[in-house]
């Protein structure tokens, strides 16, 4: 039998061509593989991780699947939080049936006890003289816990990064509450929807679904860039709120799989500057075809001033932030209201970026692409831990809301108004980095009210 | 061929899936049988004025007996036999099936413990964990030999194993397995001997009168265990009831031997 080819050179490809397109390419491996030894997998290793929730650290082991590696994570009786090879290393029984003991956990098969570093403590069974105990170590990873959440780091210890602390969650009466997502498809695919400013609109306003306050609705102009330390990239968003008001949003991505995202409930309209961040998210690869996204999200007057944020939504593989964020809806609901569960595991368990058509739209998806494959090459060394926490533990972001009332006017373009303030504010973010938020946004106003002279002035 | 993990998993966390005498570890003797195509494990300890020894016989491939289920090592008795059989048997690599028989009479379960009506197709009715019907926090609070078997992964990679002096069963049962695939061991054992008509099988239970009587209570109780694993495994009876009886009385005579300090 021979199989009937394309007509060649027709352009655009003649219709009904399903028959023609059947073929899969392959995935983009040097950016969605993140098993051990794996290009991107060892970029991910070199950064601390979040691994699991502290409230699932109970009196029971935590049976954990990171960067294609089965892990138990438990917490010992004095406190002490462990994140171990799963298997136990006498003969491979699985330690999510261990004991969680005083000191470490200790196999329920033989009981063997091992402590967070991987040291033997006992081999109960064996005779007095063993010295089988002191003659290896079984597989551990450091572990630490902040706010909340577990953080493992899992390349070899020496290259461990200082723990990082983002300056997002200084906002003076700032709560953190951490959440967790499951996602069955690859990460990158959910990384990448934070640098797709656009889909906002249109999943989540525009299609009937008003999963955001209309003013998402409203087609923004969107600028993107990637940050001084040469270590991630952040959109600009800016767009009208109404007649008398614009907003600008910057959302920051750092490299590899870290994103602040700004305040996700109406700000209002009365004028705000530098409103930081509503929640942060890191995309955790369970492996090729699992994610799991860990993060906080931020309970302060400032960026939910209605507080419209739900503490009681907020917790494992469940957030209160959007509709669509869990697997949780029954499958009628997911077709009628899709969120961003459904557009990101909808993109096949792995995406295959040679089937895309990108537009202009994507620019930041392709931005972000660009940088991780520098990355993971080499051919970017400021995207690697050793340079970018060599100097603080304590990091500068650019995640923030301003509305500004700028009123429209006739006369003028105003997706050029538009594009000259979201200039302002951003390059004032940019340019003040270091500084203590108040200064921050101090400079931001003043910015400003240099942009509404020039403005008047320029008669735009 | 594992006597560890009776003293670990079914004794751990005071929940006692066995006898609760099985929480200290037992002294331990494993023995070739069968031309190397079989083997036992005799463990042997001290109950108070008691020494219970227990012995499970093995043959290759995959059939096991097990002692008394719910034998609690507090009463004495010179011998009873196997109360489990069963074959481990592989699906493909890596799923398999175990089938087998509960034995019920009354020396092997004086107090009517076991349930013949809790036993059958994925179900059997000693020791908690032994099947997959139970909810995980169950089986993480709570594990037994399911868990701990299924979880070493479909197929374990022996490299990564640190075995101690306690897993020499498991590491003689696999050379047997090794030198039987090279053809070095008979394969008919599971045939009767001498003309029988059924296969003598070694798998007991014998608890004996015995006070410690000095300082080396341990030397004591291996030897114990021992000689009353040399007398089962010498019996020249057929099997059948003449059989238990002859070995019945040849351990209670070895008791008496040691009580009196004759070898």
């Amino acid at each position: 039998m021979t199989i009937a080819e394309p007509a060649q050179g027709s352009h655009p490809p003649e219709p009904f061509s399903g028959y023609f397109l059947r073929q899969l390419p392959e995935a983009d491996s040097e950016l969605t593989s993140v098993g051990p030894s794996t290009p991107m997998g060892e970029y991910m290793r070199r950064f601390w991780q979040p691994v699991c929730l502290s409230e699932e650290l109970t009196t029971l082991p935590n049976a954990i699947h990171v960067l294609g590696e089965n892990l138990v994570a438990y917490r010992d009786r004095a406190g002490t939080v462990g994140v171990l090879h799963r298997h136990c290393s006498h003969r491979g029984t699985s330690l999510e049936y261990g004991i969680v003991a005083d000191r470490g956990l200790r196999c329920c098969y033989h009981g063997w006890l091992f402590d967070a570093d991987g040291t033997i403590l006992e081999t109960p069974g064996e005779p007095p003289d063993s010295r089988l105990k002191g003659a290896f170590r079984h597989g551990a990873y450091p572990a630490r816990e902040h706010e909340g959440l577990i953080f493992v780091f899992m390349a070899p210890p020496a290259e461990q990064p200082p723990f990082t602390i983002y300056d997002t969650a200084e906002v003076s009466g700032n709560e953190l509450v951490p959440f967790s997502i499951a996602h069955p498809c690859n990460w990158l695919q959910i990384h990448e929807n934070h640098m797709d400013p656009m889909h906002s609109v249109f999943l989540h306003v525009q299609l009937e679904s008003n999963q955001l306050p209309k003013s998402w609705g409203e087609l923004p102009v969107l600028d993107f860039r990637e940050t001084d330390d040469g270590a991630g990239m952040l959109y600009t968003s800016n767009r009208r709120k109404d007649d008398e008001t614009i907003w600008v949003r910057n959302q920051q991505s750092h490299l590899p799989n870290f994103v602040q995202i700004a305040g996700i409930f109406d700000l209002g309209s009365e004028e705000r500057y530098f409103t930081l961040a509503g929640m942060e998210w890191w995309t955790v690869p369970n492996d090729d075809t699992n994610s799991t996204v860990f993060g906080w999200r931020h309970f302060n007057d400032e960026v939910d001033p209605n507080q419209q944020g739900q503490r009681e939504l907020i917790g494992v593989d469940s957030c209160d932030h959007v509709a669509g964020q869990t697997h949780h809806n029954t499958y009628e609901i997911q077709q009628r209201q899709p969120g961003d569960w459904e557009v990101l595991v909808g993109q096949r368990p792995v995406a295959i970026h040679a089937l895309e058509h990108l537009g202009t739209t994507d620019a930041g998806v392709v931005m972000l692409r660009r940088l991780l494959r520098e990355a993971v090459r080499g051919e970017n060394q400021s995207a690697w831990p050793s340079r970018r926490f060599a100097q603080a533990t304590r990091l500068s972001t650019n995640v923030q809301d301003t509305t500004l009332n700028v009123p429209i006017r006739q006369s003028v373009d105003d997706r050029e108004v538009l594009r000259r303030y979201g200039a302002a504010v951003t390059d004032t973010i940019i340019d003040s980095a270091g500084l203590p938020t108040s200064k921050r946004r101090a400079r931001i106003e003043a910015r400003v009210l240099l942009e509404r002279k020039n403005g008047r002035s320029e008669r735009i | 061929m594992d006597p560890a993990h009776i003293v670990f998993l079914h004794s751990s966390n005071n929940q006692y899936q066995l006898s609760p005498r099985m929480d200290v570890m037992p002294e331990i003797e494993f023995r070739e049988t069968d031309q190397g195509h079989g083997c036992l494990y005799v463990t042997s300890r001290r109950v108070d004025d008691l020494i219970w020894v227990r012995c499970i016989h093995a043959l290759l491939p995959g059939f096991f007996q097990a002692g008394a289920l719910f034998e609690q090592g507090d009463a004495e008795k010179f011998y009873t036999g196997s109360a489990l059989t069963r074959w481990t048997i592989p699906i493909d690599d890596e799923h398999c099936m175990i089938f087998g028989y509960r034995h019920f009479s009354e020396t092997l379960d004086p107090h009517g413990f076991g349930k013949p009506e809790e036993c059958g197709k994925e179900l059997v009715d000693f020791a908690p964990g032994q099947t997959r019907h139970r909810e995980y926090e169950e089986m993480q609070r709570n594990p037994g030999d399911w868990e701990v078997l299924v979880s070493q992964g479909p197929l374990p990679d022996h490299g990564r194993e640190h075995p101690g002096w306690t897993d020499s069963g498991v590491m003689m049962m696999r050379r047997q397995y090794r030198r039987a695939l090279r053809g070095e061991t008979p394969l008919d054992v599971h045939l009767p001997q001498n003309g029988w008509k059924a296969r003598a099988t070694y798998t007991f239970d014998s608890v004996l009168r015995i006070p410690p009587r000095n300082q080396n209570d341990a030397a004591l109780v291996a030897e114990v265990g021992r000689r009353a694993t040399d007398i089962v495994l010498a019996a020249e009876e057929p099997p059948g009831a003449d059989r238990d009886r002859a070995i019945s009385a040849r351990i209670e005579a070895m008791k008496e031997d040691v009580l009196a300090g004759r070898a």
